[in-house]
């Protein structure tokens, strides 16, 4: 296994895979710390952040996971590789390593931007204190979904040879999952979608904020943690690696 | 006899390397040109210059009696039937529906479709995804393809690669009932002597970007009865060139 | 000759349903914005307009853009592999001509969805009682944003022909819609090209049409628009095959 994630690595050199996700990451960050922070938001700084985050990392880190997955095996697509490698080696463990290979590259995309966004918080002079509890949940909170998806695009990447199929997937889900954020009144929404599972962990909620006073009288709450959801999520990573991984064993290349 | 196609001091330059160097070429009507040399001479440069897919550095192409141009290429390539390292395909379409699109784009008969598969074998496949195809199958479909608008000149880059024996022969029977049942001028590379040796009329023959020969196949067995024509290869290109 | 290649553009397209997530994508938006609309009746009061909001609002930064994107990648990536530029480009016709029937088969499929985008919204205001839907205003932005969709997919055409990556161009996509949203809140909306799809859209501002004019818009369209096809014609005709 250590071999095949060292043949992995020295696959994706000048495929920039980390630069990609560095990019991709510090343009969420852009977004996220664009407009300026003074008086109110400065207070309401760090949780301000964990409500915001989650939409965020909807559009960013799903979008990251199928970017990546693409890129990781659209290259043994090109060059006929798989055939060639099946030959070799088991193929449960050719879409083993690979998976765990994309997997690092996103998990370094969550925690870089998860850092980073703390630093930014810092930088930016939030108020004390920093809440670390409830960032290292919300830390978990982005990793689980995005360990999901990313399994679910590696599964369609890796599987399915035309790569329009897993990125209009991609792309379809984000694009849901936004909306399904978007959508406050249909909570039901984020919860049914995978992509929406950041909205449906984000455990903040925000009262007081109106159009005229912004966010004067705003505060912020903590909500109970949807437990119930996030095993529900474990088992859906796992339910989609089980299969997927069967799918790609079967499939003849 | 007139010349189909002829190079005047044909140069290409990649960077710092020279992988076509002064290159005058000389190919003549109605007769099938063997084009010789090691991997990595400069053949494939050499035909993609040919065919307007790489531009020289240096020198000029002469097709048809025609000086090749940005004004001249639609003109030319109109007459010119070509496979290139690998045979093109879209994978996702079958062998027929490959043949339609270039059909389209040649704008000639869509009998031909019919004329060519039966020509090349594959009336059986033709209705499977290209995807599926054996590597001997797709070398077919790309043959398939350069015969389709019946062209004067037929350039074929390594057409035997990836077949089997008896694909191999028939192959080459076919290329070589070409010249005298449709005309066609035709360029064979190839990196092994007894595939040009079987085939050819004239011969050229490249290392290092050079033309080290040039000229019928018979005056090359005449250049020196003591040797075998292997020796002679090799004593052109150079012996620590392998084959 | 263009004629012969947009045949053969739309023969490749055979057996690869592309354009079927062109057709469900705009559903996913037309279905919540309509719910959307509804559980927030009070707020949005002007009927048709806060509709289109609704509708078109993440569409038009984020997922048109992406879904061009890809289908840019997908029309160059096929060229790409198993050497088709090869049979492509050694074929008697213009290679400013491959570009141009690529970038035509592209221009159909965004004013196919633009179109499809339109219908839904009559569709839905429908179903939701409203009556004397702005048809005139509809047409204007679906034209519009077709014109502005279309030199986006000359820039992800020439990108997907110059990078090999199927994802990257696609990654350039999202980032030129992210960008298009920046550039339209700093008001430069009707200049940068990743906007214009958004700007002739309005889907921000409904109500007002375009400020600066609509032949303005226009003109930096098909300014854009010739400067990218001259581009990647360049591009394609200086491609060599080595």
């Amino acid at each position: 296994m250590i071999r095949l994630l060292k043949s992995e690595y020295l696959k994706t050199r000048r495929r920039f895979v980390f630069l990609t996700a560095i990019v991709m990451t510090l343009a969420m960050l852009a977004w996220t710390f664009h407009g300026s922070f003074k008086g109110d938001t400065l207070r309401l700084g760090w949780m301000l952040l964990l409500y915001q985050m989650p939409l965020a990392n909807t559009v960013f880190m799903s979008l990251l996971s199928m970017i990546v997955a693409s890129r990781l095996c659209d290259l043994e697509h090109r060059g006929a590789m798989v055939r060639k490698l099946a030959s070799a080696i088991d193929k449960g463990k050719i879409y083993d390593a690979k998976l765990l290979y994309g997997l690092a590259v996103v998990l370094f995309a969550v925690v870089f931007s998860w850092a980073a966004t703390i630093a930014l918080g810092y930088y930016k002079g939030f108020w004390a204190p920093f809440p670390m509890k409830l960032y290292l949940f919300y830390l978990l909170f982005t990793a689980a979904p995005t360990v999901v998806i990313y399994i679910l695009q590696h599964t369609l990447s890796i599987c399915v040879k035309n790569q329009t199929v897993s990125f209009f997937t991609g792309a379809l889900g984000a694009f849901g999952g936004m909306f399904a954020l978007y959508l406050q009144n249909l909570p039901w929404l984020r919860r049914i979608l995978i992509w929406g599972w950041y909205g449906a962990l984000q455990f903040v909620g925000l009262w007081g904020w109106t159009k005229e006073s912004r966010y004067a009288d705003a505060y912020f709450e903590i909500m109970p943690f949807d437990w119930i959801l996030f095993g529900v999520l474990i088992a859906a990573g796992a339910a989609i690696y089980i299969l997927g991984r069967a799918w790609f064993k079967r499939k003849e290349f | 006899m007139t010349e189909t196609v002829k190079t005047y001091g044909l140069t290409k330059r990649y960077g710092d390397v020279l992988s076509v160097s002064n290159l005058s070429m000389s190919v003549k009507e109605e007769r099938i040109y063997g084009f010789l040399g090691p991997n990595g001479a400069g053949k494939s440069t050499t035909l993609k210059m040919l065919l307007d897919l790489a531009r020289p550095t240096a020198g000029a192409i002469d097709i048809f009696g025609r000086r090749l141009s940005g004004r001249t290429r639609n003109e030319i390539l109109k007459d010119i039937g070509s496979l290139i390292e690998s045979p093109s395909f879209y994978g996702h379409l079958t062998g027929e529906e490959n043949l339609r699109i270039l059909q389209t784009v040649l704008d000639v008969p869509r009998e031909n479709i019919e004329k060519v598969l039966s020509i090349v074998r594959l009336d059986k496949q033709r209705g499977k995804k290209v995807s599926a195809y054996s590597l001997g199958m797709k070398q077919r479909l790309g043959l398939a393809g350069a015969l389709l608008s019946m062209p004067k000149l037929l350039i074929l880059d390594e057409p035997t690669n990836g077949l089997d024996p008896a694909g191999i022969q028939e192959i080459r029977e076919l290329i070589h009932s070409l010249p005298e049942k449709y005309g066609m001028t035709v360029i064979v590379s190839s990196h092994l002597l007894p595939e040009i040796d079987r085939l050819a009329d004239d011969v050229g023959i490249i290392a290092n970007g050079k033309m080290m020969y040039q000229g019928p196949l018979n005056s090359l067995h005449e250049m020196d009865h003591s040797k075998s024509l292997e020796e002679i290869f090799l004593d052109l290109t150079g012996k620590e060139q392998s084959l | 000759m263009l004629i012969r290649l947009l045949k053969a553009e739309r023969l490749k397209l055979r057996r690869s349903p592309v354009w079927l997530a062109f057709l469900l994508m705009p559903v996913l938006p037309a279905i919540l914005g309509t719910l959307n609309y509804l559980g927030n009746i009070e707020i949005l009061s002007s009927e048709w307009y806060s509709l289109w909001t609704q509708h078109t609002l993440f569409t038009d930064y984020f997922f048109l853009p992406i879904m061009l994107g890809i289908y840019c990648s997908y029309i160059m990536h096929q060229e790409h592999l198993n050497h088709n530029w090869n049979k492509l480009f050694s074929m008697p016709v213009g290679r400013a001509n491959i570009f141009l029937a690529k970038l035509i088969s592209a221009s159909g499929m965004v004013l196919l969805s633009e179109a499809w985008i339109g219908a839904l919204f009559l569709i839905s205001g429908y179903v939701l009682g409203m009556s004397d839907p702005p048809l005139g205003s509809l047409a204007i932005w679906c034209l519009f944003g077709t014109l502005g969709g279309v030199v986006m997919a000359a820039i992800q055409l020439t990108l997907s022909m110059f990078i090999k990556s199927f994802a990257l161009p696609v990654g350039i996509a999202f980032a030129g819609g992210l960008s298009g949203l920046v550039f339209l809140s700093k008001h430069l909306g009707h200049v940068w090209p990743y906007s214009l799809m958004a700007y002739g859209m309005n889907s921000n501002s409904p109500q007002e049409l375009i400020k600066s004019g609509y032949a303005q818009f226009v003109i930096i369209c098909m300014v854009y628009i010739a400067l990218f096809t001259i581009f990647g014609s360049v591009v394609a005709s200086r491609k060599e095959m080595g």
